[in-house]
């Protein structure tokens, strides 16, 4: 699994999330470029605040992202839920959150609709 | 001239300038404030002021040009190191001058002169002793094969931030008098003030002018008008009226404003200046631009980016640490710059894995340069 991280902060972030990531997921190794992920390995950095965020940095991420071609962390979890679903109750709970939320949306628009 | 690499020590000040090899247009030297930028623009300056004369205390210089007619040269050499005897707070502006102990200048790989210590071989031939304290190129000027080399380097021009430009110049007749006859070529080779090149450029080469005009209505769409003119009696103070007799100014006329605007903005002038200078700079040379954003608002940087990028015929280098020029020029023209103590290395943004199609890649310099004092490859 890799992961792409962005973040917002201008220092703080950047020097607190890989020391997170060395207890929360000791086997996720950070690489210093963004093309260097393999296996298990994590690219973070920070786009110094807002507004650069928004106007700089996902334009940056995307690119970047498209062109390394490697980052699977969504993918990745998917994969786990349908493997074993059972330690993942939260993002069971949102997924099913996420669709009665668009069951709604759907039928209410129908309601609409009809009158 | 393009300048295809340079190597740069200084020794009183233990300045180090790993070899850099530059890119044939545009190179944009980028990087955290305090890194080095301005320095090695000024190193690059300081070839042509060894050109023609010069002396540095304890400067070594290794460097390779290209000349117009391709010929690729080899210029390198050595100042001694003298141990400053001028007290710091003396006023005496003047240092004594250091001998060259040792320097070589190579065409197309073969050696035209050789000096080491007092002893110089001239195309295998030694010379009667001459100063010590100059470099061949000055001192052999006259020579044949040393003319060209002399007037590449002649040609490596340290731009004006805009600080200096000066609103009102006094243009003697006799300068226009002097280029009323003479060629568009021999205006861009001059040392003349910009202004005064300007002035001159509207007088006898209006259609020269049009051009500049033209691009500086792209970049102020509201401008109808420019003209470059002396200043008529009824501006003068009757005081200063014989002074100013022959003072050139530059007024504007807008469009839908029946008058002329005698003051233009400070923003404006500088634009006008700056595109002058892009135009009015002699053939092949190679222009030295430091700070690139403070002489123009944002309005102008990608006009005068264009400008450069459409001059194929210069070698541009130019220094930057706004997000929005970073941003804007591709990074297959950046040259990164980093400095460990006083050791200045300049990489290309590929060493640094940004692509030259990276968006926004402002981003990734900023974050590159943080992470490179502590991680590593």
């Amino acid at each position: 699994m890799n992961i792409y991280f962005l973040v917002e902060g201008k220092s703080t972030e950047k020097k607190i999330y890989p020391k997170w990531l060395e207890y929360l997921l000791p086997e996720l190794i950070r690489v210093k470029y963004h093309d260097q992920v393999q296996k298990n390995n994590y690219y973070l950095i920070s786009a110094k605040g807002y507004p650069a965020i928004l106007y700089d940095a996902l334009d940056n991420a995307i690119d970047k992202i498209k062109e390394t071609n490697n980052y699977d962390y969504l993918e990745q979890l998917q994969k786990r839920v349908q493997d074993d679903s059972t330690h993942l109750e939260t993002f069971q709970n949102f997924l099913s959150f996420c669709e009665t939320l668009k069951k709604s949306m759907v039928t209410n628009s129908d309601a609409q609709e009809q009158r | 001239m393009k300048i295809k690499k340079l190597e740069y020590y200084d020794n009183e000040y233990q300045w180090k300038l790993e070899p850099v090899d530059f890119w044939q247009n545009l190179n944009l030297f980028v990087g955290v404030s305090g890194v080095g930028k301005t320095r090695i623009l000024s190193a690059i300056n300081s070839l042509k002021k060894i050109a023609n004369g010069a002396s540095f205390n304890g400067v070594r210089w290794n460097t390779c040009f290209l000349s117009n007619d391709d010929c690729e040269y080899h210029w390198s050499g050595e100042f001694e190191t003298k141990k400053s005897t001028t007290p710091i707070d003396s006023d005496s502006a003047e240092k004594e001058p250091v001998k060259i102990i040792r320097e070589t200048l190579k065409c197309n790989q073969k050696t035209i002169v050789k000096r080491i210590q007092e002893e110089i071989i001239f195309h295998g031939q030694k010379t009667p002793k001459l100063s010590p304290y100059e470099s061949i190129i000055e001192l052999l000027k006259q020579e044949d094969s040393i003319i060209p080399v002399k007037e590449e380097l002649d040609k490596i021009i340290l731009a004006d931030s805009g600080s200096g430009f000066d609103k009102t110049m006094l243009l003697p007749v006799s300068i226009v008098k002097k280029h009323e006859n003479s060629s568009l070529l021999s205006l861009k080779e001059s040392d003349l003030p910009i202004l005064i090149k300007i002035a001159i450029l509207y007088r006898i080469f209006p259609k020269e002018f049009e051009k500049i005009k033209k691009t500086f209505a792209i970049i102020f769409p509201n401008v109808a008008d420019i003209k470059v003119e002396s200043l008529k009696d009824e501006d003068i103070p009757i005081a200063l009226s014989q002074l100013l007799k022959e003072a050139t100014t530059v007024s504007i006329k807008e469009k839908g404003v029946q008058n002329w605007i005698k003051n233009i903005s400070s923003g404006m002038f500088k634009t006008l200046m700056y595109i002058s200078q892009l135009y009015l700079s002699p053939d092949n040379c190679v222009i030295l631009i430091d700070e690139f954003e403070n002489s123009l608002g944002v309005n102008c940087l990608d006009s005068v980016t264009d400008l450069i990028l459409d001059n194929q015929e210069s070698q541009f280098i130019v220094t930057s640490h706004h997000p929005y020029v970073i941003n804007n020029i591709s990074p297959a023209y950046w040259k990164i710059v980093t400095r460990q103590g006083s050791l200045v290395t300049v990489k290309n943004a590929k060493d640094f894995h940004i692509s030259e199609s990276r968006q926004k890649a402002f981003i990734d310099l900023i974050n590159v340069l943080e992470d490179d004092e502590y991680l590593d490859d």
